[in-house]
């Protein structure tokens, strides 16, 4: 399926599209574009506005305002065309429970009217991307999560549709499965398809050609992963390791001297410090008896570039 | 064919639920049985007492002539006025009869007589009928009482009733179809009440609002095994009416089948539509039932002559698809009518089987919110 528009033109483009929830505002005045076959990735906390913005652009739910363009297609009258060249996977598993693997992806080519000559290839091709050709004929209720969004992966590229919208793929997959899953993205963004991607995995951010940073409905920061981590932070990170690492969180947090902005890292705790003279730290922590393990200065990594970005306020302030 | 995709989905779903499959196949047959039995508006074993001041074998006779008419049954005796009133009261009786003391003297005498009835007006539609029948006993004791000589030739008007279509005027040939009827509505209805609401709560909607599969498509698609599940409930149904309450079934079979799947496109129809407004699947069925039952009994013209409703109500009844399936169920049970006499409730049918399935093809507009 070949999309009717010149090469120049963005796989999707964005403008001041706006949605809102009764007096919440969901997605705020966003503005953006995504190049052809590349893998965009929609970074942010739960309830930031990744899936309305997602919802929009596959025609299911209207937007309160703003304009919006899939495939040279408009979000504003021309749903039916744009959802011939999408494939849309929803954030909660909606393939059909009751159904086996091999009847819901007939489902599927059914509903999005394949030809029947290529149906068949197709499915069995989904069938074996997903790992189940073993399991085709289960019910897909009775399959481990990671099968099943391998399944609604297969159901939603089944068509072939040349702009993907995948929302939060590998949510309750193991990391082994998450591999394989953005093997299968990388793959298809070679082979010329856009994949606009939410996630709130950060290892899995950094796989995209660009992130978008969205928060409260409003679109922070756009850049590539790399261009992120280059941004200049107000301070330096430093991890601190220590075994009573909760009680060294707290006391980093509530300091009020404002070493800097404190985060857990799983047990490890980063610093964006913004101070002259690190000691200061290391003296507090021994003060207070907490033993450290070790305490280094490391480059950004892309959470830490996230959390300052949600923060501004506060970093300025710790500036001045 | 994405019609066929999702007609073959919905039937797999029902297909892998075997025992609601099962309830819903047998349990309008099961509906039909308990309620053509229970529902009846006959009226037998009136229940009456007699307190006779007469105590002659003339009153003896009449009093014998009403409890062997086979309408009235004897629930006790009373000895005086006030047990009579008790009895009234206490609503063990309908009919209180009073024959009064000089009855028999009357009778003899051959000039005339009278006797009181007293009648438990609480239940009107029974107190009338009662009464109807307790007129015909008596009617029929002074004829033969005060029978002319048969030498005398009175010159008479000869009245010949005949009953057509249903001779012995037995209530269970036009009660059964009625019931069909209400069953069907409210189990077609019920039906598809659940099947796009269902999609909503388990978030499989969001799929298909986001293919391009067409909202007639869906609604068409939907209805399809719905259609085939409630044709084969239709079949058992008639045929349980034709071997277990002998109603008689003159017209064509074929006919029956065209109508009803006219009909059942309107239960399906209204289900579909409640379906596509409702968030819930509780919620969805609770209103099905309401919006399908009620009418059906009420506007159907089943119990309450539509002829004797007040205009507006009247203009209503012509949304009730129960209206028209009922003309038609008796019509083919009772007349071996056809398409020639029923086409206009076929017409109205179609019309109403359009609307509530635009309707909900509507609603359906893809978009959720």
């Amino acid at each position: 399926m070949t999309i009717n528009d010149g090469n120049d033109k963005p796989a999707v483009w964005v403008k001041n599209l706006t949605r809102k929830f009764g007096d919440f505002t969901a997605v705020d005045n966003i503005s953006f574009n995504v190049g052809k076959g590349e893998i965009f990735g929609f970074l942010g906390p739960n309830g930031a506005g990744k899936s309305t913005t997602i919802r929009m652009l596959c025609g299911i739910i209207e937007q309160t305002s703003g304009d919006g363009y899939v495939g040279g297609y408009s979000i504003r009258g021309e749903n039916d065309r744009i959802k011939k060249i999408t494939g849309y996977m929803s954030q909660k598993f909606s393939l059909y429970n009751d159904l086996t693997p091999a009847e819901n992806l007939e489902f599927y080519s059914g509903v999005y009217g394949m030809p029947a000559a290529k149906r068949r290839e197709r499915m069995e091709w989904a069938l074996e991307m997903s790992g189940l050709e073993s399991r085709r004929h289960d019910l897909t209720g009775d399959l481990p999560q990671g099968f099943k969004q391998r399944l609604a992966l297969g159901a939603a590229i089944l068509h072939q549709p040349s702009i993907l919208f995948l929302d939060e793929p590998t949510a309750g997959v193991d990391p082994l499965s998450r591999r394989d899953f953005w093997e299968l993205i990388y793959s298809l963004s070679a082979s010329g398809v856009t994949v606009f991607v939410t996630t709130h995995y950060m290892d899995e951010a950094e796989h995209c050609d660009r992130i978008a940073f969205i928060d409260k409905g409003i679109l922070i920061k756009l850049d590539t992963p790399r261009a992120l981590k280059n941004l200049q932070l107000s301070g330096r990170i430093f991890e601190i390791i220590a075994a009573e690492w909760l009680k060294a969180f707290n006391l980093l947090r509530n300091e009020r001297r404002g070493f800097g902005e404190v985060s857990l890292f799983g047990t490890k705790i980063h610093l964006n410090f913004i101070g002259d003279d690190f000691s200061a730290v290391e003296s507090l922590l021994r003060e207070k008896n907490i033993p450290v393990e070790s305490a280094r200065h490391i480059p950004p990594s892309l959470e830490d570039v996230f959390v300052a970005l949600l923060r501004p306020a506060q970093i300025s302030d710790y500036e001045g | 064919m994405r019609y066929l995709a999702i007609a073959k989905r919905e039937a797999l779903s029902i297909v892998r639920d075997p025992r609601s499959l099962f309830l819903v196949v047998f349990l309008p047959v099961m509906l039909l049985i308990v309620y053509g039995y229970g529902v009846t508006f006959d009226i037998r074993h009136v229940p009456v007492a007699f307190y006779d001041q007469s105590r002659s074998a003339q009153s003896r006779d009449l009093i014998d002539r009403y409890l062997s008419s086979g309408y009235f049954l004897l629930r006790e005796s009373a000895n005086s006025r006030e047990s009579l009133d008790r009895l009234l009261i206490g609503d063990k009786i309908i009919l209180g009869i009073v024959i009064p003391p000089d009855f028999a003297d009357h009778i003899i005498a051959k000039n005339g007589g009278e006797i009181q009835v007293l009648v438990n007006g609480s239940d009107a539609n029974t107190a009338n009928v009662a009464m109807g029948y307790q007129a015909a006993v008596f009617a029929d004791y002074t004829g033969d009482i005060f029978k002319p000589p048969s030498n005398l030739k009175i010159p008479s008007v000869d009245l010949r009733i005949r009953t057509w279509y249903n001779p012995e005027l037995k209530s269970s040939h036009f009660i059964v179809p009625g019931i069909i009827v209400i069953i069907m509505m409210l189990l077609g209805a019920i039906l598809t009440s659940s099947a796009i609401v269902r999609e909503k709560e388990t978030g499989s909607i969001e799929q298909i609002v986001a293919s391009p599969i067409k909202p007639w498509e869906y609604i068409l698609g939907k209805m399809t095994p719905y259609i085939v599940i409630s044709l084969s409930d239709v079949m058992l149904v008639v045929a349980a009416a034709y071997f277990v309450f002998n109603v008689p079934i003159r017209g064509n079979l074929l006919y029956l089948g065209f109508f009803t799947v006219l009909f059942l496109a309107n239960a399906l129809g209204i289900g579909l539509f409640v379906s596509t407004v409702s968030r819930t699947v509780s919620s969805s069925q609770m209103f099905a039932v309401l919006i399908s039952l009620l009418p059906s009994i009420l506007l159907s013209g089943f119990i309450f002559p539509i002829e004797s409703m007040p205009r507006p109500i009247q203009a209503i009844t012509y949304f009730v698809p129960a209206r028209y399936f009922l003309v038609i169920l008796r019509g083919i049970f009772l007349k071996g009518v056809g398409v020639d006499v029923l086409w206009p409730q076929a017409l109205f049918l179609t019309a109403n089987a359009a609307f509530f399935l635009t309707m909900a093809a509507l609603k359906f507009k893809k978009k959720l919110d």
